[in-house]
């Protein structure tokens, strides 16, 4: 039995720890909301289909590749306001 | 039956690969497209503050303002990314990024632990081709103890008892997930990258007995099995757990595999016993101590006329720009990898001439992917 290493503490960016946890909740919210995305997407295509949706149907459910795009995109528009910042700083 | 080469890779599933639920793959694209997000935000915004003159934030102290100089960092002629408040939230959100990345992976092997549990337990009945060989009293070098590699949680040493292998399981679908978000396609593999280099470089080599060196849960063993399918093949590591998930692994796929728990350094094997001694990602996880350690069990190990072959990052490679340098050596403080920046000082090729091997006989080449961007490190010898 090891009981195993914990991570070491990380360095902080910001003056205000909560500014840090802001980041980290903004991370936790777009990982659930690409899963809530993610069951819907697949909810809807068996809808269309004719299928009738359930747990281990939607589990299956392989979308393609197309709606890798749409995940894509959904991410890139959440990082935008950072693209800006850098933006701004290289003008300054 | 024993896969193909073609085959093993990092989309290979076999009877322990957790199967993603739908929820599960909607986690894992998000973070895989996080960090493909930020990797290019890094390359593409980040590393323009290198290519100017120091254009620090406002500071308190004027002075400071006039002379580009914030507290104590200073590299002259180029501005500071550390100052930045760009950095700073890239920085907050690629550390978050990984945080979640294990937690996602976790919460699906969790999930599908009795399912998991019921196939490792057909696994374990099956006859094997190979075997394991563990050491439960065998002493732990105090940093794999206290080092959570890539914030891997319980790093590689967590052993919960019993057939625990869970830390094997996580360092698979981990390096999978990472490797994949950091820009390395599916078809791209470590251990394939050495067996090609040797194929390309010694053409006549053949070898009869293989050993990899910190194997961790076997993936590129694998390779080498399949790359070399007459040959005997050894895999050694620290990690119990790792070590357990590798066996069961390599039963899965057929493929025979000899796993014994040893420290790199000091495999317990008889001298020249081996024609091919190899090792993947290991040099710049382990102390410098270690590395020289590993230097002198690899020429102890090998027969006259062997091979040793370390395949790593491409930390030292000449003409780096000063950007990706100060990238890769981010990882030390914010990506549990205490060893990066002294291995990138250290001179493989020094450490392998000390340990016994002729100057004359040292190679190091980089070798691209074959799906991806990046470059690995080759270097090793031939023992006369």
């Amino acid at each position: 039995m090891k009981e195993g290493a914990q991570p070491a503490d990380k360095p902080t960016y910001f003056e205000d720890p909560a500014v840090q946890a802001l980041y980290q909740m903004v991370l936790i919210l777009g990982e659930e909301l690409a899963a809530t995305r993610e069951q819907l997407h697949a909810l809807i295509k068996l809808y269309e289909s004719g299928e009738i949706p359930s747990v281990d149907t939607i589990d299956a459910f392989v979308p393609d590749d197309s709606f890798d795009l749409e995940r894509a995109d959904w991410v890139a528009r959440l990082m935008e306001p950072l693209t800006q910042i850098a933006e701004a700083q290289k003008r300054r | 039956m024993a896969r193909q080469q073609s085959q093993l890779n990092r989309s290979t599933s076999h009877e322990l690969t957790p199967v993603a639920s739908c929820r599960d793959r909607g986690r894992q694209s998000f973070i895989f497209h996080a960090k493909r997000h930020l990797g290019q935000f890094a390359r593409l915004s980040l590393s323009r503050q290198f290519e100017y003159p120091a254009n620090p934030l406002p500071s308190e102290d004027p002075q400071d303002t006039d002379t580009g100089v914030i507290g104590t960092h200073v590299r002259t002629g180029h501005a500071q990314p550390e100052q930045s408040s760009a950095f700073a939230a890239w920085s907050a959100l690629n550390i978050g990024s990984q945080q979640q990345m294990w937690r996602a992976l976790n919460d699906m092997l969790v999930h599908q632990a009795p399912v998991l549990a019921q196939r490792a337990e057909t696994l374990a009945a099956r006859a094997a081709p190979g075997s394991l060989e563990l050491s439960p009293d065998l002493e732990m070098p105090a940093y794999f103890l206290q080092t959570a590699y890539h914030g891997q949680p319980g790093g590689y040493c967590l052993d919960r008892g019993g057939d625990d292998w869970h830390a094997g399981a996580l360092q698979e679908a981990g390096g999978n997930l990472y490797s994949r978000g950091a820009g390395t396609g599916a078809r791209d593999s470590k251990g394939q990258a050495v067996v090609r280099f040797l194929g390309e470089t010694f053409p006549e080599f053949a070898p009869d007995k293989v050993i990899d060196l910190g194997c961790g849960y076997g993936g590129q063993t694998s390779n080498y099995a399949a790359g070399f399918p007459d040959a005997e093949i050894h895999g050694v590591d620290l990690g119990a757990s790792l070590l357990r998930y590798a066996h069961l692994r390599a039963k899965s796929l057929g493929l025979k595999i000899h796993f014994r728990q040893a420290c790199a350094s000091d495999t317990r094997f008889p001298d020249a016993s081996f024609d091919l001694v190899v090792s993947n990602i290991l040099l710049h996880e382990i102390p410098q101590t270690m590395l020289d350690g590993v230097m002198r069990e690899s020429f102890r190990l090998l027969k006259p006329g062997g091979l040793v072959v370390h395949q790593d990052v491409p930390t030292q490679r000449p003409g780096t720009p000063e950007f990706q340098r100060w990238l890769s050596n981010w990882q030390v403080a914010h990506n549990d990898e205490p060893f990066w920046q002294s291995f990138s000082e250290t001179s493989v090729p020094q450490a392998l001439t000390d340990a016994g091997f002729s100057k004359t006989d040292i190679f190091e080449r980089y070798q691209p992917q074959i799906d991806g961007p990046l470059v690995w490190y080759m270097v090793g010898a031939r023992k006369q």
